[in-house]
């Protein structure tokens, strides 16, 4: 095989080992809930939390049929901009039923969510 | 406004840091531990973006490739960079620190970042005339030797490893681990930057390379200050024991990632020199044509696009002359130059001018390379 061949090879396996693109977290949690560019309205879900189950990690959107897991590694963002506070990390216990969310899924099944926003309005 | 603004003052950027080695604080790992949790990074151009951001995972934004948030796209580049370096304070609310961009204003960004520089990919080799520009291409080319081309694909940012264009890749070369880099002998703290991904995987974006020579510093944290210094790079065990090095070494016949004398790393340092002067003479040339005929009325834009193609036309010098190449072709650059800059300020009467400056942006790009028929890359934006 020549070495050229053999470099191609070796490189594409490199290649196959590179991540693919994917939007950046950390500037995500200060991006209110809708807003995200290329996201939002596209590849997220927005609607009120209809019900949350805990033991099983998971939540259902108004209108949306089945339940989209939460993980260890999903993140989920208190977007407080409404309350013109700077948004924060928060957890399983801030998805309340009623609240408005986005959710940004893992997969195309949108059964386990990357991340979670939960939007917190004035009472 | 870290030096200006008390609410930026800890926390933001680094005024040593960013006015003395242009380094940038970047929280890509998140805005949780200000003080301890972030990364020092150069300010890569933007130009031949078009040619650049794609790769076969989507759009490369960024030195690590993941700047941007939303879909990772060039358009939402925009919003993390308001996030991250245009708040008033780092509680970061948005409606009160910032505004984010509006759809429009995102597509306006996108669309002027596609604008600037080349369209298109230069086609090696080129018929470059000076001895060490065309020794250093040869060497570039040379899987087997430099093997610069693997990446850096036709001096761009993509790479082709034999069987056609793969996009803009990321690698792990090594240049974190270089135990003395300006900013680090400085003596002030700077983390390790992981690169792409949360925790980071190491690797960093290809950059275009033909514009390269005249954008120094060069790599994500201002290693090099020199074209040669930046090659000579590939030379160093930072770089043959990163994984890109010994992925290298392992091809080879001889088991050497990347071993080039000094002759060598000068004459493919004087190969990026004349391609990047050739792209800035390229740019002249449209821009001192885009004024020809325009009538009085034009004055003001004809002004702008001649102090433009003075720059232009001056960096090119700049980059041969830094390094002692083509001297006439250098003498003719600054006398294309100076006619430019003049036929600015004379409106309509600066036309024989500008007329005359071409001759000599001509005359000087005939000094780099031959063949004009050839089909370089290089002819975009040249009107018939």
């Amino acid at each position: 095989m020549k070495q050229s061949n053999l470099l191609a090879g070796a490189l594409v396996a490199l290649l196959a080992s590179t991540p693919l693109a994917y939007g950046q977290k950390a500037a995500e949690q200060f991006i209110p809930l809708g807003q995200s560019p290329g996201l939002s309205g596209k590849q997220t879900l927005i609607g009120r939390i209809e019900a949350v189950d805990p033991l099983s990690g998971s939540i259902t959107l108004a209108g949306e049929g089945h339940q989209v897991r939460v993980t260890p590694t999903t993140h989920i963002w208190l977007d407080r901009s409404l309350l013109q506070l700077a948004n924060a990390s928060g957890g399983m216990a801030d998805l309340i039923p009623g609240r408005r969310a986005e959710i940004k899924f893992t997969d195309t099944n949108r059964r386990e969510a990357e991340w979670v926003k939960v939007e917190l309005a004035a009472p | 406004m870290a030096e200006f603004q008390p609410a930026l003052k800890q926390g933001f950027e680094h005024p040593r840091l960013m006015r003395e080695f242009g380094l940038i604080r970047e929280n890509l790992d998140g805005f949780d531990d200000l003080d301890n949790r972030f990364v020092m990074r150069s300010v890569p151009h933007v130009l031949a973006t078009a040619t650049s951001v794609r790769s076969p995972g989507g759009p490369r934004t960024g030195w690590s490739g993941d700047g941007a948030p939303g879909d990772g796209s060039l358009r939402a580049f925009a919003v993390g960079a308001v996030i991250q370096h245009f708040t008033r304070s780092l509680r970061r609310v948005p409606g009160v620190d910032f505004r984010l961009p509006s759809d429009a204003e995102l597509d306006a960004l996108e669309a002027f970042t596609l604008s600037l520089g080349r369209q298109q990919e230069l086609a090696l080799p080129l018929p470059l005339k000076g001895t060490q520009a065309r020794r250093g291409q040869a060497i570039y080319l040379d899987n087997n030797l430099g093997k610069c081309n693997l990446c850096h694909a036709n001096a761009g940012a993509n790479a082709d490893f034999g069987a056609g264009n793969l996009g803009n890749l990321s690698f792990d070369t090594g240049v974190e681990n270089l135990p003395e880099t300006p900013a680090r002998m400085s003596g002030e703290g700077i983390p390790r930057d992981d690169g792409f991904g949360t925790p980071g995987n190491g690797q960093f974006n290809t950059p275009p390379l033909v514009e390269a020579a005249d954008t120094p510093p060069f790599f994500h944290n201002n290693a090099a200050q020199t074209m040669e210094g930046a090659v000579g790079f590939y030379n160093s065990a930072a770089f043959n024991h990163s994984p890109s090095g010994r992925l290298l070494a392992s091809l080879d016949a001889k088991g050497v990632g990347i071993n080039l004398d000094s002759g060598q790393v000068e004459a493919v340092a004087a190969f990026l020199r004349v391609i990047n002067a050739l792209e800035n003479i390229r740019q002249g040339d449209a821009l001192l044509r885009a004024t020809l005929g325009n009538g009085f009325f034009a004055y003001a834009q004809n002004r702008e696009n001649l102090t433009q193609a003075a720059k232009e036309i001056g960096d090119a010098r700049r980059v041969l002359g830094q390094a002692g190449l083509h001297p006439h072709a250098v003498a003719l650059l600054r006398e294309s130059a100076r006619l430019a800059q003049w036929g600015g300020y004379l409106g309509l009467f600066g036309e024989p001018l500008v007329q005359r400056a071409l001759a000599q942006l001509d005359a000087a790009r005939a000094e780099l390379i031959g063949g004009t028929s050839v089909a370089t890359g290089l002819e975009q934006g040249r009107k018939p």
